[in-house]
C-alpha cells in the first residue's frame, strides 16, 4: 500500500502510510493502542475506504482513487481479535464456509484444519472448543480458500501468556506451510519479534520503521522505536571517530553512525555485565575497561533479573543478569557487551 | 441497500393511518373542527378521560412501588412466588378482567369500576421496573443513609424513591397510555372516555368529523403526556459510580407489621388474579348445561387462528428490514425508518382502525371489512414488538461475523442469507410467535375492522358480554386467558435468562456482550429507559 490517508470525521487516522510485504511472508504492525492499526487492517480489507492512496495485494489494485473492490472480491482472508466463528456452524462449516461448493471443498477443509492440529474437532461446535482451539479455526477458516492475504487482528490477545505462545507456534508453522501471506497487527513486541519476516513499527498513523526482527530491535531508528520494541537505557554522550563516550566507558558504535558530538547512546539492559566489586583497581574485562557501581533493589523474573544499578553520577540504570547474586546493596564492577545505538538528540529526530 | 428499500416500505405502511388522520384534518373546514372541539361534550370526553387516565396512574402507582418494595426490600417469606403472582395480571387482557368483574358483581360499572379494573389491571408495568431497580439499586446508598442516623422508612423516602423515580416514571407513562387507549374495559364497564365514543359515533352516523375530531383530540392528548414524560426525566443521574457487582442489600423485617404486609399482598393478588379466576370458573359451571355452543367456537378459534396468523407473518415480513438495518447502522435514516414503526405503539388502535376504515372506504374499497385489512392493522400496531425482537437479536451477534464472511469471498446478500438471518432467527422466531399471541388477544381494531361474518374469540367474548350472556362468553374468556399466560411464561422465563446471569454463549466471549449493551443504550425511541424494552412486551401480553 502506499500513500494511505484515512480520516475519521477530522481525525486523521492514517497519513501517508505505505508498507509493502513480499509474498509468502509474515508481516508484524506492532504499535501501541490507538496508533491506527486496526484501521490500517479495515482499510486492506476494504471494511473501510481510504480517503487517499493506492492498496494492493498480489499485483492487483483493489482501492486506489478510481476503483474499490467490496471485500470479498480482495482475496483475503480476516481473523478478527476475538476470532468471531459463526455460532450456528460447526468447525467445518466454519472453515468451508469461505470454499465454493466446487471440487476440493472437504478436502481442502481438512488439510487446514490438520496444518492446525484440528483434525478432530471438524463436528465440533464453537462453544465446544477451548479460546486457543476457537482461534486456531479462526485462523484456518481465513487460510482456506487460500486467499492473497490474511490479515490477522490481535488474534492471540485475547489467550492468556503461555497459550498465546502455544497457538502463535502453531499458527505460524501453519501458514508458513501453507505458503501463506500474512499481515498481523498486535502491540505485543514480543509477538510481533519472534515469529514474523517483517516487522513495522507504526506511530500516528504512519509507518516509522519497517525492517526484519533482529535490524529492529538492533537498529532501530529512534529512542521510541528502541523503547516501544524493548528495555532500553538512555545514556548521555559524546560520539566520536565511531566511539561514544559515556559514563559507563568508550562504547563502540553501530553503523550508520550518529554525527559526531553530544547526543544518547542506547544501550540494552542485556548488555551490560555485572561482576563484583572486591579489589579496588578497575579490572579490564574483554568489553574493556569496567566502572564502579552499586548494584541495589532486584527484579528477579525466573529466568534472569533486573537489576537497578546506581553509577558514580547517582545515574540509575537497569541491567539484566543471568545471575543476579545476594540480595540486597552490594558493590560491583559494570562493563557494556558490544556495539551499543547512538542518537544525536533525545525526541524524535531519526538517525540518518 | 438492500434492506433500505423494504424498510421505507414497513415505516410508511405503520405512518398510514396518522398520516391520513393528519390529511382528513387538514383538509377540513378549520370553523367545523374548531366548533366539534369545544363542544361541551368533547370536553367533557377530555376531562372524564384524562381524569380516568390520571386515577388509574396514581392507583398503579401506590400498589405497584408498595408491592415492589414489600417483595424485594423486606424479609417476607415466599418472594419468588410474590413476584410471579405481581407481574402475572398482565396477563389478562383488560377487558377479559372487564368482563370477569362485571359477570360477578353486575353494578360495578362507570368510573368506580374503570379504575379498579384497570388499576388492578395496569398496576403490573409499574411493579416489573420498580422491582427490577430496586434488585440493580447500590445498597451503598442507603448503607450510607442509614449510616447517617437516619431510620430504614426515612431513608426509603429520601434515598430510595428518588432513585426509582425513573423506573416509576415509565411504568406510569405506560399506564396512562394504556388508559387512554384502552376500548374494551372502559366499553364493557360502560364508562364514556374518547375511545367508547370514538367507537359508537362512528357505529352509529355517517359523519365521520366527530369520530376524527375525536381521534385528533385522543392523539393529542398521548402526545403530550409522551413528551412531558420525556421531559421531567431527570437532569439527575441515576447511576452507581465504580464497577463490580452491587452486593445484596438488607432486608427490613417487617415486625408486627408483618401479618398487615401479608394481608396487603394477598389482598392485590385476590382482586387481580382471584376474582377473574373465580367468575370464570363459576359462569363455566353455569353454562355448562347447555349454553355452550361447540360449532361457534371452533369457529371462533378459527377466525382469530387466521388473522392472528396472517398478522404475525405479514408484521414480522415488514419488521425484518427495519430491525436488521437499526441492529447494524447507525445514522440518521436507519433510527428516523425505526422511530415509525414504533408509531403504532403510541397511536390508540381504535384511531388506527377509524382511519383505515376511512382509508378504504376511499381509496381502496375492495379491501373494506376484509381479512387482509385486519392483517394491515395488526402490522400497524405490532410492528414495535417484532422490530425490537429483531434488533435484539441481531444486535446480539457483532458486526464482525459479516466482515469476516464478506472476507471470506461471500456477496452481501448472500451474507445476509448463511449469517446474518440464521443468528438472528431464534429472536425472529420469538418475536413472530409475541405478535401472533397479541394479535389474538386483539380486541379494538379487530372489532372496527373484521369481515362481517366473521368470528374471533375476542369479538365473541365482546358480543356475548354486550348482551349480558356471561355464561355463553365465559369459555372465549378461558381460551383468551390460555392465550396469554403463555407469552408471559416466555416473559418470565426471558428475563430470567437476561437478567442476572448471561446466555452461554455470550459468556467467554466479551465481545458479544459490548454490542448488546450497546443496542440497550439505543433501546429509547423516544422514551429513553432501559426498562421500556421489557415494558414494551409486557404491554404486548396486555393488549
Amino acid at each position: 500500500m502506499s500513500a494511505v490517508d484515512k480520516s475519521f470525521g477530522r481525525t486523521p487516522v492514517l497519513r501517508g502510510l505505505s508498507l509493502e510485504v513480499a509474498q509468502g511472508s509474515i508481516a508484524a504492525v506492532l504499535g501501541p493502542s490507538g496508533c491506527g492499526k486496526t484501521t490500517l487492517l479495515r482499510v486492506i480489507a476494504g471494511f473501510e475506504a481510504p480517503d487517499a492512496g493506492e492498496i494492493r495485494i498480489g499485483g492487483r489494485v483493489v482501492a486506489g482513487p478510481s476503483r474499490r473492490l467490496p471485500p470479498e472480491r480482495r482475496a483475503i482472508g480476516f481473523v478478527p481479535q476475538e476470532g468471531a466463528l459463526f455460532p450456528h456452524l460447526s468447525v467445518g462449516g466454519n472453515v468451508g464456509y469461505g470454499l465454493g461448493r466446487g471440487a476440493g471443498g472437504p478436502k481442502r477443509v481438512m488439510e487446514v484444519l490438520d496444518l492446525m492440529g484440528l483434525a478432530g474437532l471438524v463436528e465440533r461446535m464453537p462453544h465446544e472448543l477451548s479460546g486457543g482451539q476457537q482461534q486456531r479455526v479462526a485462523v484456518a477458516r481465513a487460510m482456506a480458500p487460500r486467499p492473497a492475504l490474511v490479515l490477522l487482528d490481535e488474534p492471540f490477545s485475547s489467550l492468556d501468556s503461555g497459550l498465546r505462545r502455544e497457538v502463535r507456534e502453531v499458527v505460524q508453522t501453519a501458514m508458513r506451510a501453507d505458503g501463506a501471506t500474512a499481515v498481523l497487527v498486535t502491540h505485543d513486541q514480543e509477538e510481533a519479534l519472534s515469529c514474523t519476516d517483517l516487522v513495522a513499527v507504526m506511530r500516528q498513523g504512519g509507518i516509522v520503521q519497517a525492517a526484519d526482527p533482529i535490524t529492529i530491535y538492533r537498529a532501530p531508528r529512534d529512542l521510541e522505536v528502541a523503547e516501544f520494541v524493548g528495555d532500553a537505557v538512555r545514556m548521555a554522550a559524546r560520539f566520536s571517530g565511531g566511539f561514544a563516550e559515556t559514563e559507563v566507558g568508550r562504547l563502540p558504535l553501530r553503523t550508520p553512525l550518529p554525527p559526531d558530538g553530544a547526543g544518547l547512546a542506547l544501550i540494552r539492559p542485556e548488555q551490560f555485565v555485572v561482576t563484583n566489586r572486591n579489589g579496588s583497581s578497575a579490572p579490564t574485562t574483554e568489553y574493556g575497561p569496567a566502572v564502579a557501581a552499586t548494584a541495589g533493589q532486584q527484579y528477579f523474573l525466573g529466568h534472569d533479573a533486573l537489576l537497578a544499578i546506581s553509577l558514580s553520577s547517582g545515574a540509575v540504570v537497569t541491567a539484566r543478569s543471568l545471575d543476579p547474586g545476594p540480595v540486597g546493596e552490594r558493590a560491583v564492577w559494570l562493563s557494556v557487551r558490544g556495539p551499543v545505538n547512538g542518537y544525536a538528540r533525545e525526541g524524535k529526530t531519526q538517525r540518518l | 441497500m438492500l434492506l433500505t428499500a423494504p424498510a421505507c416500505l414497513a415505516a410508511l405502511i405503520a405512518l398510514l393511518p396518522l398520516g391520513y388522520l393528519v390529511i382528513v384534518a387538514a383538509r377540513a373546514d378549520p370553523a367545523v373542527l374548531l366548533a366539534q372541539v369545544v363542544r361541551p361534550r368533547s370536553l367533557m370526553l377530555l376531562a372524564s378521560s384524562v381524569g380516568l387516565a390520571a386515577t388509574v396512574t396514581a392507583v398503579s402507582v401506590v400498589l405497584g412501588v408498595g408491592a415492589a418494595w414489600l417483595i424485594e426490600r423486606t424479609t417476607l417469606r415466599g418472594r419468588r412466588i410474590w413476584a410471579v403472582l405481581a407481574a402475572l395480571p398482565l396477563a389478562i387482557p383488560s377487558y377479559v378482567a372487564a368482563f370477569s368483574w362485571i359477570a360477578l358483581l353486575p353494578d360495578i360499572t362507570g368510573f368506580t369500576g374503570a379504575v379498579v379494573v384497570l388499576s388492578l389491571s395496569c398496576f403490573p408495568y409499574v411493579y416489573l421496573p420498580t422491582a427490577a431497580a430496586l434488585r440493580r439499586l447500590d445498597p451503598a446508598m442507603e448503607e450510607t443513609s442509614r449510616s447517617l442516623g437516619i431510620g430504614p422508612y426515612a431513608t426509603f423516602w429520601r434515598v430510595t424513591l428518588p432513585q426509582l423515580r425513573p423506573a416509576v416514571a415509565a411504568g406510569a407513562l405506560l399506564v396512562s397510555l394504556y388508559t387512554l387507549s384502552d376500548f374494551g374495559a372502559v366499553s364493557i364497564l360502560r364508562y364514556d372516555t374518547f375511545t367508547r365514543v370514538i367507537f359508537t359515533s362512528f357505529n352509529a352516523s355517517f359523519d365521520r368529523t366527530p369520530a376524527v375530531v375525536l381521534s385528533g383530540m385522543l392523539v393529542l392528548v398521548t402526545a403530550v403526556i409522551v413528551l412531558a414524560e420525556a421531559r421531567t426525566r431527570g437532569r439527575a443521574r441515576y447511576a452507581r459510580l465504580g464497577s463490580g457487582a452491587a452486593r445484596l442489600v438488607a432486608r427490613i423485617s417487617m415486625k408486627r407489621k408483618t401479618l398487615p404486609a401479608y394481608g396487603a399482598l394477598g389482598l392485590l393478588g385476590a382482586a387481580s388474579l382471584g376474582v377473574p379466576l373465580v367468575s370464570m370458573g363459576y359462569w363455566l359451571s353455569v353454562g355448562r348445561s347447555g349454553e355452550f355452543d361447540l360449532p361457534q367456537i371452533v369457529e371462533a378459534v378459527g377466525g382469530s387462528l387466521l388473522l392472528a396468523g396472517g398478522g404475525a407473518v405479514f408484521t414480522m415480513l415488514l419488521a425484518l428490514p427495519v430491525g436488521l438495518l437499526a441492529a447494524r447502522h447507525t445514522g440518521r435514516l436507519p433510527g428516523l425508518l425505526e422511530r415509525a414503526t414504533y408509531l403504532g405503539h403510541a397511536v390508540p388502535a381504535i384511531v388506527v382502525a377509524l382511519s383505515l376504515v376511512f382509508f378504504t372506504v376511499r381509496y381502496a374499497f375492495d379491501f373494506y371489512l376484509s381479512v387482509p385489512l385486519v392483517v394491515f392493522a395488526y402490522a400497524v400496531l405490532f410492528l414495535p414488538l417484532a422490530v425490537g425482537a429483531v434488533r435484539a437479536s441481531a444486535a446480539q451477534s457483532p458486526p464482525v461475523f459479516e466482515e469476516v464472511a464478506r472476507s471470506l469471498g461471500r456477496a452481501p446478500r448472500q451474507v445476509l442469507r448463511t449469517i446474518t438471518l440464521p443468528l438472528a432467527a431464534p429472536g425472529i422466531a420469538a418475536g413472530t410467535a409475541l405478535v401472533f399471541l397479541a394479535a389474538m388477544k386483539e380486541l379494538t381494531a379487530t372489532l372496527v375492522l373484521h369481515p362481517t361474518g366473521m368470528d374471533t374469540l375476542a369479538i365473541r367474548l365482546w358480543s356475548e358480554t354486550s348482551t349480558r350472556s356471561y355464561a355463553a362468553a365465559a369459555p372465549y374468556a378461558a381460551l383468551l386467558m390460555l392465550v396469554s399466560v403463555i407469552p408471559t411464561y416466555l416473559l418470565g422465563r426471558d428475563r430470567r435468562r437476561t437478567g442476572d446471569d448471561l446466555p452461554e454463549a455470550t459468556q467467554g466471549h466479551p465481545a458479544t456482550v459490548e454490542p448488546s449493551g450497546q443496542a440497550q443504550a439505543r433501546d429509547t425511541p423516544w422514551l429513553g429507559s432501559s426498562t421500556y424494552q421489557s415494558s414494551l412486551h409486557a404491554e404486548a401480553v396486555h393488549r
